[in-house]
């Protein structure tokens, strides 16, 4: 019996596989519970991207409403709204948001737009749009510098010698709405590999361009 | 050696096991951002963990030759696990991949190196399995010897 067993031990007579895993069930359920734990976190990252690409889908800007307005005093108020959906779980954190609004008048040159104003939110202001919210951007500047107002009279005077009626009102102002932001908590500092950042960031563009007709 | 019914149990056994922790470290090394938990693109992690990786290959198949083709196996199922996961977003939702060869150009291009790295630590595991498995074989036998 003991020749036996020392002669099947050195001779590594094989066992059946389900033999040796119920024998040795310790070693192989270890190695088992390694494996599930890849498959897990493979499984949950791979549900994270697929989900924070869906985020460049589906994190968007709504439709903008403008205006402008000329107050009692001779000024003239600009105003652009925008509303900005999040319905993915995560939260957006906004880097810059900038708008500007002008007026094409021109196809060159430096004169070309008649710059009326903007505004600029840098990183510092700590802008959220929370997962699942929403929120509404109203921005609004005031023309008061008479030299712009001068340039957009002499316009509406060119065009009534092309055959356009523009008021102050009623002149084709473009604007140009941008915000650049990132999604969630994720990393997003690198140097090299910059689609990792690419990932992550979000440029939502809203553009209203209208010129005068006679350009 | 002939490929045994046995053999090739052993190796679609060491494929499963194996498998999931080379897919996880290939997307990880694509996106350390988003993988949880991260290696971040820790070249020696990769080939520590794939030491451990190779372990069950030569722990259960006892050939080196089937050990080796466990190795390579796993290598490959993994990696193209790694690549259908990083498919995931264009099979999940209704997004077009724009280029879809310089997408997949972009995955292979930065995560190729590594399969050298799989396979390479996957042998070395293999071998120190093989070795765990010779140990615990003539523990067995001496424990037998002295029992009796």
């Amino acid at each position: 019996m003991i020749h036996c067993n020392v002669i099947s031990s050195r001779t590594e007579v094989r066992m059946r596989l389900r033999e040796e895993l119920r024998k040795d069930w310790f070693a192989f359920t270890l190695c088992a519970v390694m494996a599930l734990f890849f498959a897990v976190a493979a499984v949950a990252s791979a549900a994270t991207y697929a989900s924070v690409v869906g985020a460049h889908r589906d994190v968007t800007l709504g439709e903008s409403t403008v205006g402008a307005t000329l107050l009692e005093n001779d000024t003239l108020l600009l105003t652009y709204s925008v509303t900005l959906d999040n319905p993915t779980r995560y939260t957006v954190h906004i880097y810059s948001l900038s708008w500007s609004v002008y007026v094409v008048n021109g196809t060159e040159g430096a004169d070309r737009n008649i710059v009326l104003g903007g505004s600029y939110t840098g990183p510092g202001h700590m802008l959220t749009v929370d997962g699942r919210g929403t929120e509404t951007y109203s921005l609004r500047c005031f023309v008061i510098a008479q030299d712009r107002l001068d340039k957009l009279n002499g316009l509406i005077g060119y065009g009534l010698t092309q055959g356009e009626e523009y008021t102050l009102e009623t002149i084709p102002y473009t604007h140009a709405f941008e915000i650049v932001a990132w999604v969630g908590e994720f990393t997003h500092d690198y140097d090299r590999e910059l689609y990792l950042n690419d990932l992550m960031k979000l440029d939502l563009v809203d553009l209203i361009y209208r010129e005068v007709p006679w350009l | 050696m002939a490929l045994t019914a046995d053999g090739l149990k052993r190796v679609v056994l060491a494929t499963f096991l194996g498998a999931p922790a080379i897919a996880f470290m290939s997307f990880d090394f694509m996106f350390p951002n988003l993988s949880t938990p991260s290696l971040d693109k820790s070249v020696l992690a990769v080939l520590l963990i794939s030491i451990v990786t190779g372990l069950p290959a030569g722990y259960l198949t006892r050939r080196i030759d089937l050990a080796l083709l466990s190795v390579l196996s796993y290598t490959a199922a993994g990696y193209l696990i790694g690549l259908l996961m990083y498919s995931s977003p264009y099979l999940m939702y209704d997004i077009e991949i724009l280029l879809p060869g310089l997408y997949y150009t972009a995955f292979i291009r930065y995560t190729v190196i590594l399969v050298f790295i799989f396979a390479f630590g996957g042998f070395v595991g293999a071998v120190f399995g093989g070795l765990i498995r010779e140990s615990v074989d003539r523990e067995e036998t001496s424990l037998t010897w002295r029992d009796r």
